[in-house]
């Protein structure tokens, strides 16, 4: 893994960006619009599910409505992070922070999945309801502690 | 379905008030009191001293600046920061390599900085603070090239 991220830094596209005088703050510019679309869209859903805001509405309604945002989000995150990434990428896979952001990530990703696999089956049970059940609650806790903290390692990368 | 009127069941007023009412506690609401605090722990959090460590530079770099003479080896304009390495040679003679940190490309023009100002064989004198941790690195605070060119942080 080292040597692919020695090789992925020397290579022509790292070491444009890494050396680049606007490409790199415009990257991280545009990483931080994708922050936005992503944390924002899962956030809301996210205080539905624990049963902080938007009561009233179906849960599948704001589920359905937000999610895209959330993926367009993600696929922005993906490209401009792997940019980020390419420019340091030996700095990065030696990086505390980094490594709690990338197990932070995952870990996300598999809390999505059991969500929608298990509570989210049968949302047409608690749909309207204010009260959502005990593992919607869990998930949204887990989903927005799990993105804060991704959000909060990224910003560590750079002092530790 | 789009643009259809539908009446959601469960929001009705009664059952809204029941349990806004359930979950007030000292007569202030839950979600009121984590909407106030959550903000203020993040600024808190932001504001704390490890965070301005990247560009206060205290954590990483000591108070005390030194002075160094020696060799560029290499000057990268880089992000995050651009690199300076200079080969300095210490009071036993031995030569070791110091690597200092100066600033981000866009900062390195307006502070004056070309991709020419050094170049590798030339001997310079740098003045900045040395890494707490690790050995050999510096925080530059200014560079006097063999002209007598004093290139910093900022023009002049």
């Amino acid at each position: 893994m080292f040597a692919f991220c020695q090789w992925l830094e020397n290579s022509q596209f790292g070491t444009a960006i890494h050396q680049s005088l606007w490409l790199f703050p415009l990257i991280e510019t545009a990483h931080l619009f994708g922050l936005i679309l992503l944390v924002g869209a899962t956030s809301a859903l996210d205080l539905r599910l624990i049963g902080l805001s938007m009561k009233g509405e179906p849960v599948s309604r704001i589920a359905r409505r937000l999610l895209p945002w959330a993926w367009a989000g993600l696929t922005i995150q993906v490209l401009t992070g792997f940019c980020l990434f390419a420019s340091e990428a030996t700095r990065c896979w030696e990086n505390t922070a980094f490594r709690i952001k990338m197990i932070m990530l995952v870990l996300a990703g598999l809390n999505a999945l059991v969500f929608h696999q298990t509570a989210y089956r049968r949302v047409s049970n608690w749909d309207d309801t204010p009260i959502t059940p005990v593992g919607a609650k869990v998930a949204g806790c887990c989903s927005i502690l799990l993105w804060f903290g991704i959000v909060a390692a990224g910003r560590w990368i750079a002092f530790l | 379905m789009r643009g259809s009127p539908r009446v959601w069941p469960g929001r009705c007023d009664t059952l809204r008030h029941g349990y806004s009412a359930r979950k007030r506690l000292g007569g202030v609401e839950v979600k009121t009191k984590v909407l106030v605090v959550v903000p203020v722990l993040v600024t808190l959090f932001s504001f704390s001293g490890a965070s301005w460590a990247h560009h206060a530079s205290r954590q990483v770099y000591q108070g005390k600046s030194i002075t160094l003479m020696g060799v560029v080896t290499d000057y990268e304009w880089a992000n995050p920061h651009s690199v300076l390495s200079v080969a300095v040679k210490d009071d036993q003679g031995k030569v070791e390599e110091w690597h200092a940190e100066i600033l981000p490309p866009t900062e390195m023009l307006r502070a004056g900085w070309t991709k020419e100002s050094v170049r590798p064989g030339e001997e310079v004198t740098l003045t900045g603070r040395p890494g707490k941790y690790s050995q050999h690195i510096l925080w530059l605070e200014y560079l006097v090239t063999p002209d007598g060119k004093k290139l910093g942080r900022s023009r002049n």
